[in-house]
């Protein structure tokens, strides 16, 4: 909802409903200034005003173009509609075309703004006529003897906003397409349930921030949010660190808690269910079932209480018709309630918003990347502005106010024509890295003097294709390390590193400087010498390694 | 237009707009609300009252629940020297013709 009071968008051909909701509805604290002629932007008292009307359906685009913080939206149904749009061959029912003309609007502000509430100001017999036509999940009727009732009309508004309040968003970037705001609604109810959660989707659409910023959080269960990447866990470790263990159940075995019963009266989030060995899914189930864990080695069953979200981007179904998934188990975990993530490339609408928020998420105190922070404060202090951050988008604005991270029109649109196999992911990892590299380059060319604008920060087309055709060396890039078990954790570590060391190695293609700044924020001659040791003692060779590349 | 065609249309552009203002009055209106109220009954189109939009409407229908309506909207027609000037007595039994106006012709819309 937006920070004041709650903005309207009422569509009508007439100033009826206008007229009413400015007069009936001040009892409910909208601003109710109107000089109820023309559309309501060019009123001259509008100052103030959270009423906004529309007579059709390019006024109520330019409305909601002019006024994207409206909140709902108030549509009449029945529009009269001028002889010269009137074809016999469209409709020969008159009363339909009339109708017709609302379903239209109706369905242009589904489709640009899928997430806005509206409310059908019409007759029981009109939402009749048209039952074929209308989905009931796209709107919400004020009908028969409440159509001009304002005490209905304001309850209903206050009614449908307080409930979009509590679907639980926290930083969650829902954007504008209809998917989306399906999601949005459907989230919303599944996080009531204690039903486990299918979430599906390409890798990088946000299945799991979706399953804790929004499912967990909504659920509102005492206990805590736990993760479990199956696809990173080796097979054989999967059942113990899900079920937990008991003294003795095999060599080295501990008497510990799984993630099961850690996530005891909270969520718990298994992604890539897909990779769950036979064994795990047959413990799984009973664990659904019964509601029960068993840890390794013990007989005894403990309650838990978990509501379970499994994610994953492969085809159950088919895994489970090849017989790599159980039935029983796909069948277990609610599919016909299933939430599906679109890819990016299907909601290219809200990249512009995504990369906005990204940039300033990216250098945004107490982020998770300080050292984004840094840089930033590192360039605010070289250049004597203060270190707030802003994004334009398309044309630099003349007098900026923060440091503003410029993407132009071409950089933009290469954005936009890339396919996006990453999907947010890989948008988030660009967008940031994009803005990090500017940011340097900008530090750099401070420190030289060469800056005209200290406050813009311009993101090159040149610099967003080299990070989409991967050209550029991401910082940001994620590492994939293989670990079989070792007989010490020191020794687990020390492979670990040691396979971190030989990647950062090939990606900088032996710039132990940049492996430095990567590793620790730092890219200074001591860095880059204590980074080069390690890699010595960790028994890498640089030589051979730098030949093959 | 067949008969329930017109008496959807009859509700939609008389019933629903005459009784806009008289269902939410309070007890005491402010002249801005009678301002509206006069509009819903004697200036639902530019000069034309809402009694001459139902005849126009209602020209074929020979429903006899029509005449009742007729005849309600013919007193709001009589009190509308009285509405303009604001007598508390006339404004609300305007309203209440008003009001009485869209629940018949609702009703009638819903039976068709």
């Amino acid at each position: 909802m937006s920070a004041n009071r709650p903005k309207l968008l009422i569509v009508d051909d007439g100033d009826r409903h206008a007229e009413l909701a400015h007069r009936f509805l001040r009892e409910y604290d909208y601003a109710t200034r109107c000089e109820l002629r023309g559309p309501c932007w060019s009123c001259e008292r509008r100052a103030g005003c959270t009423l906004t009307h529309a007579h059709d359906l390019a006024e109520a685009r330019e409305a909601l173009e002019r006024h994207p913080d409206v909140d709902a939206v108030l549509l009449d149904l029945v529009f009269e509609l001028p002889a010269e749009r009137l074809a016999p061959s469209d409709e020969p029912d008159l009363e339909r075309r009339r109708r017709l003309e609302g379903l239209r609007i109706l369905e242009a502000v589904r489709a640009e703004r899928g997430e806005l509430p509206v409310i059908l100001m019409t007759s029981r017999e009109e939402l009749a006529a048209e039952e074929a036509t209308l989905a009931s999940d796209e709107f919400v009727a004020l009908a028969g003897a409440d159509a001009f009732d304002a005490r209905a009309l304001g309850l209903l508004v206050e009614r449908i906003l307080a409930a979009r309040a509590t679907v639980p968003t926290g930083d969650y970037f829902w954007g504008r397409s209809t998917a989306m705001a399906h999601l949005r609604r459907d989230a919303a109810i599944q996080a009531r349930t204690s039903l486990p959660l299918l979430l599906l989707g390409e890798t990088g659409t946000g299945k799991s921030a979706l399953a804790e910023r929004v499912v967990h959080a909504g659920a509102g269960r005492p206990g805590p949010f736990v993760s479990v990447d199956l696809a990173a866990l080796p097979a054989t470790l999967i059942a113990a660190e899900l079920f937990g263990t008991a003294r003795g159940a095999f060599s080295g075995a501990v008497d510990r808690r799984g993630r099961i019963e850690v996530a005891h009266g909270g969520t718990l989030l298994l992604d890539e269910i897909g990779n769950l060995p036979p064994e795990a899914q047959r413990m799984l189930l009973t664990v659904l079932e019964e509601r029960r864990v068993t840890r390794l080695g013990e007989s005894q069953a403990r309650p838990v209480d978990v509501k379970l979200i499994a994610a994953t981007n492969a085809d159950l179904p088919s895994l489970a018709r090849a017989g790599a998934f159980r039935a029983d188990l796909y069948a277990r975990l609610n599919p016909a309630a299933r939430l599906t993530l679109p890819p990016l490339r299907d909601r290219l609408a809200d990249l512009d918003e995504l990369v906005a928020g990204f940039v300033r998420r990216a250098f945004a105190s107490g982020s998770a990347s300080g050292r984004d922070r840094a840089l930033l404060e590192e360039y605010a202090q070289a250049s004597g502005v203060a270190p707030t951050v802003a994004v334009a988008l398309g044309k630099p604005p003349s007098e900026p106010s923060a440091i503003t991270f410029v993407f132009g029109g071409p950089a933009l649109a290469a954005l936009r024509r890339h396919r996006w196999p990453g999907n947010v992911r890989e948008l988030q990892q660009v967008a940031t890295n994009a803005s990090v590299f500017a940011l340097a380059d900008a530090l750099q060319a401070t420190r030289r003097g060469a800056t005209s604008q200290a406050r813009l920060v311009p993101i090159s087309q040149t610099l967003v294709r080299r990070l989409l055709t991967g050209d550029e060396p991401s910082p940001r890039s994620e590492i994939a390390l293989t670990l079989a078990p070792r007989p010490s954790l020191r020794q687990a570590a020390r492979e670990l590193e040691r396979q971190l060391y030989e990647r950062l190695f090939d990606e900088t293609r032996g710039d132990f400087a940049e492996m430095a700044r990567r590793l620790t924020g730092r890219a200074s001659t001591a860095a880059a010498r204590q980074v080069r040791l390690r890699f010595n003692q960790l028994g890498l060779k640089a030589r051979g390694r730098r030949k093959s590349t | 237009m067949n008969e329930r065609q017109q008496l959807a249309r009859l509700y939609h552009d008389v019933g629903k707009y005459v009784a806009r203002t008289a269902r939410n009055l309070p007890p005491e209106p402010d002249a801005e609300m009678i301002a509206m109220l006069v509009r819903d009954l004697y200036e639902l189109r530019p000069s034309e009252r809402a009694s001459q939009l139902f005849a126009e409407r209602a020209a074929g229908l020979s429903h006899p629940a029509l005449a009742e309506v007729r005849a309600l909207l013919g007193e709001t027609d009589t009190l509308e020297p009285r509405v303009r000037a604001r007598e508390p007595e006339a404004v609300a039994r305007a309203a209440e013709l008003a009001c009485e106006v869209e629940a018949r012709l609702r009703t009638l819309a819903a039976d068709a």
